[in-house]
């Protein structure tokens, strides 16, 4: 399914969810049994055509989180929506399945924002009736050499901005972990986490103090190359392990903004972190930074 | 300073859990004999350091301590043979529990010494539980009871005092976040030092403040509960500065740098 905001009257969801009036049938059932065969490259096709062209003026940002046992989608979905409320003339769209993500829907994108890894998802949500089921049915992998190459296509060739987050780094595609040009380091318990040595003098983190989280998670980088910048680094409160967690690169045309807090709803609620993202999307997007009207850095007078 | 109206909850709570920490206090009192310490020497800094019977705590002061100018290091086991002639003595008090020594005599000593001589005070940790009415003004804090043992950010440091100068925001692992509730928060005599964030239960309180008392200094530094504080080096750090600026020297850098403190 996918949901875009700041489009009234804009029902994709009617599009791309499987019709429900022959549920129950046995006419249904075969027909459902068809669709099952179909049903990714079928999706596909109609997520994209199911989105608005991109209006003039309007800046189009896709995001992708995904559902799992570990993480929830749509709590980060709803944060995500928070920290740029404000940006009326930005239009974001979600993509709340792996198998619903095309190349098309992000060839006019201006900003993607990715936080998933490598595994399938283990719910599809939109197939058989969707929503009510008593069985499940395992969904799509998003990282396809096709979806791979599409986005490394759009950042360095168009200009793309990319925000790689959370669990991205376990995409398990060698390819894109080199395109962000680090190696991915496996989180290990979760715990308090402090996020600190802040980037003093990079537009991303220009301004932001140090902060915590009650509880995260923390996957870290091994950052590959020189020109690659360390934005911020994390410190598990109790195992004491440190590491890279925000880092920035330039892609051709494009700009790429790694950021690994953000597993627990914790997180996205620091305002410190909101400002991040704020100043990355921004900063991935080659535009310059207003002040984030939430920023706040709790920790200084 | 009489504040023997101050029959308030908290004074009650406090009075409460003080009489049953000091019930627990006997079993240390039965190990050797604490000796008095010696005459003082002409010159020396003596530093009366009344925190009971805590090895991690002594090791933690004691390798900061050590290292002020003419250093007399003095560390008293426990509490009872502390008397108005040892105060006398000392120029810069630590004190750590520290329930038994705040007899009626000891406490207007410690307000003689600190106003008219100049003695300076450290109130470590949880010393503001155990001071009573005659010295809460004094200090400038009433008690916060700690909630559960977390991780604690030690946050917002004034960067406009010597004490936490150039000091960014760090955490200790776990503590007992024992907060401060100011007397008067516009003492003008009073600086907050810097509040903590409790990490588990988002609680935010007062953790560090220090005070002008006549010709004296006091500074209250709450964390402390476990080894590891003594093992940051932000809070050592402090803990060199409080010191020197309550025995109102110049102060040097714990460190060489004060920019090896930030992470």
């Amino acid at each position: 399914m996918i949901i875009t905001s700041h489009v009234p009257g804009h029902d994709t969801f009617k599009e791309t969810v499987m019709g429900l009036s022959d549920k129950g049938t046995k006419q249904g059932s075969l027909k459902a049994g068809a669709a099952a065969v179909t049903a990714a490259p079928a999706a596909a096709s109609e997520t994209a055509a199911g989105v608005k062209p991109k209006a003039p003026g309007e800046v189009k940002v896709v995001a992708l989180f995904g559902t799992t046992e570990r993480y929830n989608g749509i709590s980060s979905e709803i944060q995500i929506r928070k920290i740029f409320e404000s940006k009326k003339d930005w239009r974001f769209v979600f993509v709340r399945a792996n198998k619903l993500f095309t190349p098309d829907l992000i060839k006019d994108a201006d900003l993607l924002i990715v936080c998933r890894d490598g595994d399938a998802d283990p719910i599809d949500l939109f197939t058989n009736g969707g929503g009510v089921s008593d069985s499940v049915v395992p969904g799509g992998t998003l990282w396809t050499d096709t979806n791979v190459t599409a986005i490394m296509e759009n950042v360095q060739n168009r200009g793309m901005g990319l925000i790689a987050m959370q669990g991205t780094i376990q995409c398990k595609n060698q390819r894109f972990l080199s395109f962000l040009d680090v190696v991915g380091m496996e989180p290990h318990n979760f715990e308090p986490m402090w996020y600190t040595r802040m980037n003093k003098t990079h537009p991303v983190t220009q301004g932001v103090g140090k902060f915590s989280v009650m509880n995260d998670e923390q996957p870290l980088v091994l950052i590959k190359s020189s020109s690659t910048v360390t934005l911020f680094e994390s410190t598990a409160v109790h195992e004491k392990r440190q590491g890279v967690s925000g880092w920035a690169l330039e892609k051709g045309k494009g700009k790429i903004v790694g950021l690994l807090p953000g597993c627990t709803l914790y997180a996205y609620q620091a305002p410190e972190y909101q400002t991040i993202i704020w100043r990355a999307a921004h900063w991935a997007m080659n535009r310059s930074i207003p002040p984030y009207p939430k920023e706040e850095n709790r920790y200084y007078l | 300073m009489d504040l023997s109206h101050h029959h308030s909850r908290r004074t009650v709570l406090q009075a409460g859990l003080a009489a049953a920490a000091a019930a627990m206090l006997p079993a240390a009192e039965t190990k050797a004999q604490q000796s008095p310490p010696g005459p003082k020497k002409l010159g020396s800094t003596r530093i009366s350091a009344i925190c009971g019977d805590s090895p991690e705590l002594n090791g933690g002061l004691g390798s900061i301590m050590q290292h002020l100018p003419n250093a007399d290091y003095w560390w008293a086991n426990n509490y009872s043979p502390i008397t108005p002639g040892i105060l006398n003595d000392t120029d810069l008090l630590l004190t750590y529990y520290s329930g038994d020594m705040y007899t009626k005599e000891n406490a207007a000593a410690i307000i003689d010494n600190i106003t008219n001589r100049g003695m300076g005070w450290i109130c470590v940790h949880n010393t503001h539980w155990f001071v009573g009415d005659a010295l809460y003004e004094f200090i400038g804090a009433y008690p916060m009871l700690h909630k559960q043992i977390q991780p604690v950010a030690i946050v917002k440091l004034h960067q406009g005092h010597p004490i936490t100068k150039g000091i960014e925001p760090f955490v200790i692992q776990l503590d007992e976040q024992f907060g401060a509730y100011l007397v008067n928060p516009k003492d003008p005599n009073l600086t907050v030092l810097f509040w903590s964030h409790g990490l588990h239960d988002d609680h935010w309180t007062i953790q560090g403040w220090c005070v002008q008392r006549g010709k004296g200094r006091i500074v209250g530094l709450t964390p402390g509960h476990y080894a590891w504080t003594w093992n940051e080096d932000e809070y050592k750090e402090i803990m060199w500065r409080a010191a020197q600026w309550a025995l109102n020297l110049e102060i040097k850098p714990f460190f060489g740098n004060y920019e090896n403190v930030i992470w």
